[in-house]
């Protein structure tokens, strides 16, 4: 019996994990082959291999678009993270007026669906002439709800000895929250930081409307792109379309391998109690 | 002293003034536009009271995507969360084997829904798509997967799961783990079976992740938008044209602010009612160990 469920136990995640896999294998099989052999049925395997790769990044806008993704998500990991731990050290530690509406505040704008702020902050960048330009893509995400809540409750759990006794050796809020704390809170600050820079990697609806030019533009933009001029084509290109969805998403698998262990910590954290 | 007292709203200034301008102050700018009519390119912005609202009830479209989206959202967030919570009693140990299979199981969470949507678009292309070469050598009719309603939604269906379900494995699996042994050594000197110890012990001691990953996934799965923007368009004809698409097309192709703002506002309003509700209802049952 023991011996049965075990078997059916392995059949079951193999054949669930065959269909978790099987797009995204087929859709990198597909990016190596060449377009003429779509129609007719064959695999045929592009020569050189890689050809539909280096032809997105090096004749293309692609390379452009690589850049200005990398740039912008981390200029926003940085900054926001940043703002986030200042934040959430008062929150976590000091009694002050209004504390505990602001953290009420904060609470209830994880509540608010994202796409409510895009038509005034559309308006708020047009008004401020930053329509097209890196600080339209910056700017609205440098406050984030999610991480100061998650640095302030991961905060709450640093015994506050610690704080205390290096108040006492005349220590600075400042100098607690970033000698002390930082290095304390590393797996938090990690994940969190994983989470913003593939939110930005991903984002596909704000850069979608505030971003005109190949200049700003990012990846998701750039490769949605590429779909429409390839299926206004006579023939559409699949094998490149797909090559190109793989120079977008493999930067985001390799880091999320490397880093899985931050990435299931952050996820579970902020839901499970414990 | 008065630097001492100034102190902690220096650390949130930052903070709030960021999420003052672009998260606050956006929710009290789209009631006021939604009581304008405007299409971003006159001076004036004349008040016309509740008639975006009135000629939006009154829309067959907005009708028509709130159903689409409906009807998405009660097939995707039941299945998404069965399926995660039968196969999550499988991979529960730490071995090599069970965190093998939850990272495979986590990888299209997270790819881009441009780049999942585009493989999915070849995957089910009715023409050359590996979907209809199977069916061709099975002596079968491709079917033509996004020129038929239900079909077209099948596929945004069946793709918000696969793509979605890592995510609430990583969770249930994290809220079995942390369900106290003494229950299942208990059950177990009783001689209880597998499926008793799920409906007696598991399921109810997991039910705040449960309720956590109801709240979250309706909320997601009724702002879906990009997969659409990608795979269809919204069509064929209106059969995919889900909220936020019919709130991109209004407010950002056809450039009616008020009546886009008006849309935002009700999204908004029904996702609050929602989340009130079943604070209301599901919390009295959810079962706090």
């Amino acid at each position: 019996m023991n011996k049965v469920f075990l078997i059916l136990r392995k059949v079951l995640l193999y054949i669930v994990g065959f269909i978790i896999v099987f797009p995204i294998a087929y859709g990198l099989i597909i990016s190596i082959t060449s377009v003429t052999s779509l129609g007719g049925g064959e695999f045929i395997l592009m020569k050189p291999l890689f050809k539909n790769y280096t032809d997105l990044l090096l004749k293309g806008t692609f390379f452009l678009y690589i850049r200005n993704t990398i740039f912008i998500s981390s200029v926003v990991t940085a900054l926001s993270l940043l703002i986030s731990l200042l934040a959430a050290y008062p929150l976590s530690r000091w009694h002050f007026k209004g504390d505990k509406l602001i953290f009420t505040l904060i609470l209830s704008s994880l509540m608010i669906p994202s796409h409510i702020t895009l038509i005034p902050n559309y308006l708020t960048m047009a008004k401020l002439k930053l329509l097209d330009t890196y600080s339209a893509m910056v700017l609205p995400f440098l406050g984030n709800a999610f991480t100061l809540f998650f640095f302030r409750q991961q905060m709450k759990r640093l015994p506050s000895s610690l704080d205390e006794a290096a108040t006492i050796d005349g220590a600075s809020s400042l100098r607690i929250l970033f000698q002390i704390f930082l290095p304390l809170m590393q797996a938090t600050i990690i994940s969190m930081m994983i989470f913003t820079f593939l939110g930005q990697w991903n984002s596909y609806i704000w850069p979608l409307i505030v971003t005109n030019s190949d200049r700003i533009r990012t990846i998701q933009i750039g490769l949605s792109q590429l779909y429409k001029q390839e299926a206004e084509e006579s023939i559409t290109n699949w094998p490149l379309v797909m090559a190109g969805c793989f120079i977008v998403s493999l930067p985001i698998i390799v880091i999320f391998l490397l880093s899985q262990k931050y990435f299931i910590k952050g996820i579970t954290e902020g839901s499970v109690k414990t | 002293m008065n630097l001492k007292k100034s102190r902690p709203y220096l650390y949130l200034l930052p903070a709030m003034v960021f999420l003052g301008i672009f998260v606050y102050w956006p929710i009290l700018r789209s009631v006021d536009l939604s009581f304008r009519s405007w299409n971003f390119l006159t001076i004036e912005k004349p008040l016309v009271g509740l008639k975006n609202y009135v000629c939006l009830f009154q829309s067959e479209r907005f009708r028509n995507s709130f159903y689409v989206t409906a009807v998405m959202v009660f097939f995707i967030v039941p299945l998404r969360l069965i399926l995660a919570l039968f196969l999550s009693n499988f991979l529960l140990g730490e071995d090599r084997e069970n965190s093998f299979f939850r990272v495979l199981y986590f990888l299209p969470f997270i790819m881009s829904y441009v780049s999942v949507g585009l493989i999915w678009s070849w995957i089910f292309n009715g023409d050359f798509g590996i979907l209809s070469r199977v069916s061709l050598l099975l002596n079968l009719t491709p079917l033509q997967w996004f020129l038929k309603p239900n079909l077209a939604r099948s596929v945004l269906v069946i793709l918000s799961i696969w793509k979605e379900l890592g995510y609430d494995i990583i969770l249930f699996v994290a809220g079995i783990q942390s369900i106290s042994k003494d229950y299942y050594e208990a059950a177990r000197i009783d001689g209880a079976g597998l499926f008793h110890i799920f409906l007696h012990i598991t399921f109810p001691l997991v039910s705040p992740v449960t309720y956590f990953l109801l709240i979250v996934s309706v909320i997601n799965s009724f702002q879906m938008f990009t997969v659409v923007d990608v795979m269809t368009k919204g069509g064929p004809g209106f059969a995919t044209d889900v909220l936020v698409n019919l709130l991109y097309r209004t407010s950002f192709v056809e450039f009616n602010i008020g009546k886009g703002s008006a849309l935002a506002i009700v999204l908004f309003l029904f996702l609050l009612i929602l989340t009130y509700i079943k604070n209301e209802t599901l919390g009295k049952v959810i079962h706090y160990e």
